[in-house]
């Protein structure tokens, strides 16, 4: 689903990540953990076509994020860590662009937005601005949007930030259906629980570089994730 | 405490004379001495305009020995433009500023804050009517001769900006009211500032007639003043020198000033905090519509423009000119046929060029709209989402473009056919005239773009930055001003030289051809430059 290989981005003269090779198949939660600054988002945001790269390949089912930006994209979805949304548009508004840009089809969009608005108890807010929203109903609303079009790898940065614990609890649960219909999940916490208990394979990341990467048992032992983590940063 | 608090505030208000707000790094002092030196000279060119309107009216005032009316007029009009200046930005800056639940978190009191706060509104009045004052000082200065008595309007320089700021306060008071219950603040505020500013274009217009008309009519004017105007007139005789006149108007501004304190400082948590909110809407589930890429991206513009009042505001006035000029032209065609029949003897070697003139005129008001120059910038932190999404960059920047082009295109095809009509062209000039008006405005449009595609600037947390700090938007107006001219001059010369058509036709060729040029830019080095972008 996801490969990521001898990724290099250069800041000035920081190497943010430093020849980062992982690779996530279909079914698979994957948890990228590693401490502030370490080279989460710049991986989540180069594999996501944002942010270019300066050596490595990145490909998704197959195909350079480089050289088809366009198809990539429309197989996956992604979350930053702090959902940005327009704030020019009400949530509504907001969703039916989304929709428009992946093309899904009229009837479906509003099906899907009013099942998923209901599951997230944000239904009856979607007329209103986003930039009334609180910082939790930005990130239910990202959410909505990452799942409209059934990508096939989501990408999410933090994405339990600001969420109360049922929805959570839901988009728990619907990581987990996404992976179960073949879909894979690469995602950044700190929340070392949520990632031990959710995520089939994990990888570290220290300074730019993966230090360690592999299934749960594999990467964790007999120990506990947050045990094995602290250790490795020391 | 208040101290620390108007420290805060000044660094705030001169971050972007010293801190670049594209790196956020501090400038070098090369960079500090020319923002002051631009600073400084916009400041003196405005204020040598003003000295004008004062030199009209000082001369025949004083020699009356009536200095205080003409005090009291530049005073009125300091007065006007310190409200116009400031109260823009006054709401904002008493009650919407980020730091609010921070400073109340901490053991600050909300009437240091709301003082803090009016202090800086000070300082910005300070600005807007000294850009008056001073020459209206100068030039009395000027007219009676410096002595001891020039200590009057030089203190009055600092009195007038405290009225200013219990006007705009008051006014900033009530806009944070009426926003509190109404459900579109947006709309609110887009038809509040058009209606005041319809008043300030009104009294502009007019202002020269105005003063003409107090200084031949200065006995009548005084004596009205004097009873229906006396607070003015106290003021005037204040500033030529009335101890008495002086006293009362410090001991009424300075009551006033305290009184609004008190109002503010009981009201403050309440409106900044939120407070009572208007009734939010309820979504109903209805059928949604589909539509394309490039219909969903054009439409994504079109809400940030019209969903963003500052934006409105400040890049899109040249519309509300336009069908207000089409409609002058109308009412008023008597007179531009005449002007359009006798412009050869206006202008030697102009028989028959109206429509270029017309032209000119259409491009200076579409020129108005900028709505392009700001449009990179405005993406802001949210960049991340359509850089996400399955969309070329072509298409993200071609809709900027679109926007730009399709909002001017109906007003400025409208006035030009009204305008040229009504100044008698043939058909084939008319078609002309919206041909090149529209080349102008693609011109405009992808200018706008590739400068701000040049300088973004994404890290903002108002869009105020973007919209009004953007050197973007400065330099398109310099762009279109530069070009209107050379499309008056330049129609002029080739229509002498070859009569209209030929001069509206190169016209319209060099115009289209300056727009494929830029097109081309963007399509490659500003594609490439907006993917780097993060």
């Amino acid at each position: 689903m996801l490969e990521i290989n001898g990724l290099t981005k250069v800041y000035g003269n920081t190497r943010a990540v430093d020849d980062l090779t992982l690779h996530i198949r279909p079914g698979e939660i994957y948890g990228f953990i590693g401490h502030n600054g370490a080279g989460k988002t710049t991986t989540l945001k180069s594999v996501a076509g944002i942010l270019p790269f300066d050596e490595g390949e990145i490909l998704i089912n197959g195909r350079s994020i480089r050289t088809q930006p366009m198809e990539c994209k429309r197989d996956m979805a992604y979350i930053p860590d702090n959902p940005d949304i327009y704030e020019f548009m009400t949530g509504i508004r907001f969703l039916n662009f989304v929709a428009d840009i992946y093309r899904v089809p009229a009837d479906a969009r509003t099906e899907k937005i009013g099942k998923l608005a209901d599951i997230f108890e944000i239904k009856e807010n979607l007329a209103q601005p986003i930039g009334s929203y609180s910082h939790g109903m930005k990130q239910k609303l990202a959410v909505i949007s990452a799942w409209m079009h059934d990508p096939k790898l989501i990408l999410m940065d933090e994405p339990f930030v600001g969420l109360d614990p049922k929805a959570s609890h839901t988009l728990k649960q619907m990581m987990r259906e996404v992976c179960d219909g073949g879909g894979a999940i690469f995602f950044s916490t700190h929340v070392l629980e949520v990632a031990e208990k959710l995520c089939d394979k994990v990888a570290i990341i220290k300074s730019g570089r993966l230090i360690r990467a592999g299934t749960m048992e594999e990467v964790k032992g007999d120990e506990s994730l947050e045990s094995v983590f602290l250790e490795l940063e020391e | 405490m208040l101290k620390v608090l108007l420290k805060k505030q000044f660094l705030e208000m001169g971050q972007g004379l010293f801190r670049s707000r594209k790196t956020g790094k501090m400038r070098s002092r090369g960079g500090t001495i020319g923002f002051l030196i631009l600073f400084a000279f916009l400041f003196l060119s405005i204020a040598t305009a003003f000295y004008g309107y004062a030199d009209l009216m000082c001369v025949p005032l004083v020699a009356q020995g009536r200095g205080w009316l003409y005090f009291a007029m530049m005073g009125l009009m300091a007065l006007f433009i310190g409200v116009v200046g400031s109260v823009f930005n006054t709401y904002n800056a008493l009650y919407k500023s980020k730091d609010t639940e921070l400073l109340l978190s901490m053991p600050v009191a909300p009437t240091a804050i709301i003082t803090s706060r009016m202090v800086s509104v000070y300082a910005m009045s300070l600005l807007f009517t000294g850009i008056i004052w001073v020459p209206t000082t100068v030039r009395y200065i000027v007219a009676a001769g410096s002595g001891t008595g020039i200590v009057f309007p030089i203190l009055m320089l600092f009195i007038l900006p405290l009225l200013v700021t219990v006007l705009t306060c008051l006014l900033g008071w009530v806009v944070a009211l009426v926003a509190s219950h109404v459900r579109s603040k947006n709309a609110a505020t887009v038809a509040a500032t058009l209606v005041f500013l319809a008043v300030y274009y009104v009294v502009y217009f007019k202002l020269n007639s105005v003063l003409n008309s107090i200084v031949r009519n200065s006995d009548a004017v005084a004596s009205v003043m004097k009873t229906w105007g006396y607070p003015l007139y106290r003021l005037g005789l204040a500033a030529t020198g009335d101890v008495l006149s002086m006293v009362m108007v410090v001991v009424v501004t300075a009551v006033l000033f305290i009184l609004l304190c008190l109002i503010m400082s009981r009201s403050f948590l309440r409106l900044s905090l939120g407070g009572k909110q208007a009734k939010a809407a309820v979504y109903r589930e209805k059928p949604l519509k589909a539509a394309g890429i490039n219909a969903a991206l054009l439409g994504r513009e079109w809400k940030r423009f019209t969903g963003t009042s500052i934006y409105l505001l400040n890049c899109g006035l040249g519309l509300v000119f336009l069908i207000a000029a089409a409609v002058a032209a109308v009412i008023k065609a008597d007179v531009v046929r005449m002007v359009a029949d006798n412009i050869g003897e206006l202008v030697p070697g102009a028989d028959g060029l109206a429509p270029v003139v017309v032209l000119a005129v259409v491009c200076m008001f579409t020129g108005l709209d900028m709505i392009t120059a700001p449009s990179v910038s405005l993406e802001g932190k949210g960049l991340w989402l359509i850089r996400s999404m399955p969309v070329s960059t072509r298409q993200i920047l071609h809709a900027k473009e679109k926007l730009h082009v399709l909002f001017n295109m109906i007003p400025g095809t409208i006035f030009s056919v009204v305008c040229s009509i009504v100044a008698g062209a043939d058909a084939l000039s008319v078609v002309l005239v919206v041909l090149a008006a529209l080349c102008f405005n693609c011109v405009i449009a992808a200018t706008g773009l590739m400068l701000d595609l040049k300088r973004p600037n994404l890290n903002w947390t108002n869009e105020a930055t973007p919209v009004k700090q953007n050197l973007s938007i400065f330099l398109v107006m310099m762009v279109e001003f530069i070009l209107s001219a050379a499309i008056l001059f330049g129609g002029w010369l080739l229509g002498s030289l070859a009569g209209v058509r030929v001069a509206l036709l190169v016209i319209t060729v060099v115009l289209g051809a300056v727009f494929l040029l830029l097109q081309r830019w963007i399509d490659r080095r500003g594609t490439a430059a907006f993917e780097t972008l993060a």
